[in-house]
């Protein structure tokens, strides 16, 4: 695998997230049953179940990561 | 009757609450996205602010919020999933610049002072509404 390989399945899983989104909104929009969520309505699930705790360790952690832990040039 | 309206009005929807609140929070991530890295001022500024972040999030929860169906979070969860797959195979290989991860390829975005205040600004807010209640 090689840097054009890496970035290529970065470009793919990030146009998968935004089809995923655009589908859900439109299944939202026709009222289909049942349906996908939408991006928003994922994060709703996530935060009012009991893993939003392991997600905000991992939100403090990329924090800590991006920010307090990178060389700047 | 305005004024009628400001006392029903939670402070924290007041506009001149909530504009105060954004340009303090500018103003304390252009400060510390400002201190050296590897450093203790460094990650006291950062996971101090998560922290914080975390707290206000917690203060302002919305009410009487529903909670979705569960159902329908199966591509998402496939597509994370295979997100986190793709990262963590780049970062067991080297070199980097060959294997790049998704940190590696933010650091040009973040080489600049004010795209790491906006970007620390934008972490800070995705922090305190999720962590709502």
């Amino acid at each position: 695998m090689n840097r054009g390989i890496t970035l290529a399945g970065y470009v793919a899983l990030a146009a998968a997230l935004v089809l995923q989104e655009v589908s859900a909104r439109r299944a939202r929009r026709k009222h289909r049953v049942p349906r996908p969520l939408t991006f928003a309505e994922l994060v709703a699930v996530v935060r009012l179940s009991p893993l939003r705790w392991l997600l905000l360790a991992g939100w403090l952690w990329m924090g800590w990561h991006l920010f307090a832990r990178v060389h700047w040039h | 009757m305005a004024r009628d309206n400001e006392s029903v009005r939670p402070w924290s929807e007041r506009p001149a609450v909530r504009a105060a609140g954004a340009v303090g929070v500018l103003a304390y991530a252009w400060w510390a996205t400002g201190r050296s890295p590897f450093t203790t001022t460094a990650t006291l500024a950062v996971v101090g602010a998560g922290l914080a972040a975390m707290a206000v999030g917690r203060a302002l929860r919305p009410p009487n919020e529903s909670r979705p169906a569960r159902a329908g979070a199966a591509r998402w969860v496939l597509i994370l999933v295979a997100l986190a797959v793709w990262q963590l195979s780049a970062y067991v290989q080297q070199p980097r610049s060959e294997h790049p991860t998704l940190s590696s390829l933010s650091n040009a975005a973040l080489d600049s002072r004010p795209g790491r205040a906006l970007a620390f600004t934008a972490w800070l807010v995705a922090g305190a509404r999720f962590a709502r209640r």
